[in-house]
């Protein structure tokens, strides 16, 4: 009995071994992962009936779970998800579109481009949140401000990639469609534009991670909705499993809003070799 | 086969072509050439010769930056070329290296240059379809280029210049990066090709063999600054098959007898960079 256990268990394991060759992605296995991290969490927080710490220190899974239902309920959740959402995609559409164009022009006004290219380096690595007060001065608790200050966060990281872009055109590929008899509509079209994306998606993913935070520490110092304003709230009375819920949720959001640009991407940018996954 | 003077207006030439840089450094040293319509001519000289400067001037790529100094002209049909859009579509470029772009399909590659020339869909499909079957790649009309293997590549490149039936095609070393196995194979498609389809083809290479088994005149250029040292005949009509002809007596003799020209070409090469190096 106990050796055909053994065996089962045995096969099970080269079957998952063989499955992680061929760069299957095991959704067994990874919900497994999830669910012992959870399980850990629950044991440390009296899930034995040991509990070290309190739960204004540390919330148990269920604690946060009721606390992030009762948020629901209250109609708070939808609204401060929206609110954040909106603010931080706001700010990354108008990034993409100010760095994208701000990258083509300054690539192709060379002179312009190396004089404003060290001052736009040295703004690209301030820590921009740093700015966050200073926005709220200007613009007030309202989402002006956070959009700003998402808007801020990524257009450098945008404008970066499209100018180095612009400027690494293949020469070889432009002479490729111009011995054709191609004209510089069809080398825009077919060369420069499909470089400068690949290179524009390569910051695209990180530039929502970007906006994401951006926004949450423009509610942090001052606002009247979203997720980070409700987290300033429930810090300031104890109300850590409120704290943990958000955190969850933001690590939700974060990770689905991620996840999806990336498939986007790969789907997009499937001619790549590195990027067929 | 009409070739040398006849139908001078119609014939690709190079006259008296000189390229020297402000530094001093020359390339070409009055370089005259003719290539007959319908011809094949291969040119053949130690690397660094100045051939694919030579073919760039050809094409209208090269740089015409102020410190580049140049004399003597290349004309087509009796149109002087100055830049690439002067060949009015007329010319195809075979490039060394792929220049396929990367994020279209096999077939969209191919069907550019018909796209640029406005082709309708359906009949750039079918003029695709034909092409991808003469040289075996069906099955990979919708797959990128970095699922291709480098002979697939450079098959497709030639195929996206062919497609468009230019009237002459420059080559560049375009099997440079193959193994030799399949740059056999793609040496006989190429000249089975052309066979049928005639185009002036002027084809650059530092490969000796090659450049006999693929012409029917081979021009050897100097090392630099490139000349026109000689130009010989290749006896062999076509269809004609390279890895037979290898084997043939008059191959090797004419292969000896320009193999000697080369031969003190790279001698003298290596002796001028030899002094170069001792600071002589």
């Amino acid at each position: 009995m106990a050796a055909v256990e053994l065996k089962r268990v045995a096969l099970g394991k080269v079957r998952w071994a063989r499955r992680a060759a061929v760069g299957q992605t095991n959704v067994g296995l990874r919900l497994l992962a999830v669910g012992l991290s959870v399980a850990v969490w629950e044991a440390g927080t009296g899930g034995l009936g040991w509990r070290p710490l309190p739960p204004a220190l540390l919330p148990s899974p269920g604690e946060t779970w009721q606390s992030l239902v009762g948020y629901a309920r209250s109609g708070l959740l939808a609204l401060d998800v929206s609110r954040t959402l909106t603010q931080a995609f706001l700010g990354l559409a108008l990034g993409m579109a100010t760095g994208t164009a701000l990258g083509v022009a300054l690539a192709y006004a060379r002179r312009l481009g190396d004089a404003l290219e060290p001052l736009l380096a040295a703004l690209n690595s301030l820590p921009r949140v740093a700015v966050a007060p200073l926005l709220i001065i200007w613009f007030g608790l309202g989402i002006t401000s956070k959009v700003l200050l998402a808007f801020f966060t990524v257009v450098f990281v945008i404008f970066m990639n499209t100018y180095s872009g612009v400027r690494s055109v293949d020469p070889d590929l432009v002479r490729a469609v111009q011995v054709m008899g191609g004209g510089s509509r069809h080398v825009a079209r077919w060369v420069v534009l499909p470089w400068v994306a690949s290179w524009v998606f390569a910051a695209l993913r990180t530039s929502i991670s970007l906006a994401l935070a951006a926004t949450v520490t423009g509610e942090f110092v001052g606002s009247t909705h979203g997720l980070g304003y409700r987290m300033v709230l429930a810090t300031g009375v104890l109300d850590t499993p409120r704290v943990f819920a958000i955190l969850l949720v933001l690590m939700t959001v974060g990770y689905a809003v991620v996840e999806g640009a990336r498939r986007v991407e790969a789907y997009l940018l499937r001619w790549r070799p590195e990027l067929t996954m | 086969m009409g070739r040398g003077g006849g139908g001078a207006a119609l014939s690709l030439r190079v006259e008296h072509l000189s390229l020297r840089y402000a530094t001093g450094v020359e390339v070409l040293q009055d370089v005259s050439l003719e290539v007959a319509p319908g011809e094949f001519v291969s040119v053949v000289g130690p690397s660094g010769c100045g051939k694919s400067t030579l073919l760039n001037v050809v094409a209208g790529l090269a740089d015409r930056r102020a410190d580049v100094e140049r004399s003597g002209r290349v004309t087509w049909n009796g149109r002087e070329i100055h830049t690439a859009s002067d060949w009015v579509g007329e010319l195809g470029y075979v490039f060394q290296r792929d220049t396929l772009l990367p994020w279209f399909t096999l077939h969209q590659n191919v069907e550019l240059g018909l796209r640029i020339r406005g082709v309708p869909r359906e009949q750039r499909e079918q003029r695709v379809r034909e092409l991808v079957r003469l040289v075996g790649l069906e099955g990979f009309e919708h797959v990128f280029p970095h699922q291709l293997s480098g002979g697939m590549r450079q098959r497709a490149q030639l195929l996206r210049t062919l497609a468009y039936e230019p009237k002459v095609i420059l080559m560049d070393e375009p099997f440079g990066a193959l193994d030799a196995h399949t740059r056999l194979g793609l040496q006989r498609e190429v000249t089975e090709m052309w066979a049928q389809l005639r185009n002036t083809v002027l084809f650059v290479t530092h490969d000796l063999t090659e450049a006999i088994v693929m012409a029917q005149r081979v021009v050897l250029m100097s090392h630099r600054p490139g000349r026109v040292v000689q130009v010989y005949e290749v006896p062999f009509g076509y269809p004609r098959d390279p890895i037979e002809l290898q084997g043939r007596r008059e191959f090797a003799l004419l292969h000896a007898e320009i193999w000697q020209g080369l031969a003190q070409e790279f001698r003298a090469q290596d002796a001028e960079r030899e002094a170069e190096r001792l600071g002589v």
